[in-house]
């Protein structure tokens, strides 16, 4: 059976990429994907900006990543690009880490003027990891994640239509 | 005038031998420059949180404040996965949008691979942007092969492009007032 790995590059625990993290967990479940989680910010930060190559917690998330199928990578926008939290784990990937493997970018921005983050910062990355078959992202808005009670967010509809759509192309991917 | 040279990696030893030689041209070249070096190797920086700043504390907020104090910048990465390292863009993520502001940034890069040349083009020049800094239209792409083994610059050529970086940021920095100030 086809299985997911999600990686997240969010650089806070109430970051409102848990909102996006969460519908995908969510669609994961309901469609009875297998899937697994690497939360950078709750790796050892010593290993990720030492590079520790052999450090048991990463070779734990590469371990993770080298047995699914497919790869969720979410990230913020910071500085017009992906954090830097997320890039000192893809640094720890062996060369070609995402290859034969079916890649889903999912950004959260400030603005609108930051979509091709993902086409012109992340994808070069993504790449150079070996993927080949990366999908269209999705890019959705700080504004359009509600944070409510008890650490729960809500998404706005239009940005989740786009969400589930990329997500329902991403499980037919998968099982083909 | 100050010039800051930032070796942005913690591994690896290339990066700093290139951005130091290139801080230590521009200083040949106009001695009355002051200059730094930031080698994040040297600092307990932690990660960026998303929090502002003036919050950081310890080694972070010195290394914030460098960066915030300096007028001009030689930045060295060395390439990772076709671009920057990580504990260099968590460097950027840390210093406020104001940090590079109308400045000028000329970078380097090392590799092991001639194939990642446009790394800078690409991967790091949108940052620039994204600051506003002033970024040199030369930039230096160190290969292992520029190297000794006592990690010494041996290639000529490369060399006279580390020189006529250092030139181009000294030049740029004296000429570009910041438009705050005009």
């Amino acid at each position: 059976m086809a299985k997911a790995v999600i990686i997240s590059g969010a650089t806070s625990v109430n970051s409102r990429l848990n909102g996006i993290e969460n519908e995908v967990l969510a669609f994961l479940t309901r469609e009875r994907i297998e899937f697994e989680q690497i939360k950078v910010r709750e790796l050892p930060p010593e290993d990720l900006i030492y590079g520790k190559f052999d450090s048991p917690e990463i070779a734990i998330a590469n371990k993770k990543v080298e047995s699914a199928d497919a790869v969720i990578v979410l990230t913020p926008v910071y500085k017009a690009s992906f954090t830097g939290v997320l890039k000192t784990y893809l640094d720890l990937l062996p060369q070609k880490g995402f290859a034969n493997k079916i890649i889903l970018p999912l950004v959260i921005g400030g603005t609108f003027g930051h979509l091709l983050v993902i086409d012109y910062a992340l994808k070069p990355v993504l790449s150079a990891l070996g993927a080949t078959t990366i999908l269209n992202g999705v890019y959705t808005l700080d504004s359009q994640v509600e944070r409510i009670e008890d650490n729960q967010y809500e998404l706005d509809s239009e940005a989740n239509e786009r969400l589930q759509k990329a997500l329902t192309d991403f499980a037919e991917h998968l099982r083909e | 005038m100050k010039l800051l040279g930032i070796s942005g990696t913690i591994t690896g030893s290339k990066t700093l031998v290139v951005v130091e030689k290139v801080v230590e041209l521009a200083r040949r070249f106009d001695p009355q420059i002051e200059t730094e070096i930031l080698d994040l190797k040297k600092f307990d920086v932690q990660f960026c949180d998303g929090r502002h700043p003036d919050a950081y504390a310890g080694d972070t907020k010195k290394v914030i404040d460098m960066v915030s104090s300096a007028d001009s910048f030689i930045i060295g990465t060395p390439i990772f996965q076709a671009s920057l390292s990580g504990a260099l863009k968590n460097l950027f993520d840390l210093v406020p949008p104001s940090a590079f502001r109308n400045k000028v940034i000329g970078f380097v890069a090392t590799g092991g691979t001639y194939q990642h040349y446009l790394v800078i083009e690409n991967q790091l020049k949108p940052i620039a942007g994204y600051f506003r800094a002033y970024t040199a239209p030369g930039y230096v792409y160190a290969h292992t092969d520029h190297f000794n083994q006592n990690n010494e610059i041996i290639d000529s050529d490369i060399i006279v492009r580390m020189e006529n970086l250092a030139k181009e940021v000294v030049h740029m920095s004296k000429m570009l007032t910041p438009v705050g100030e005009l």
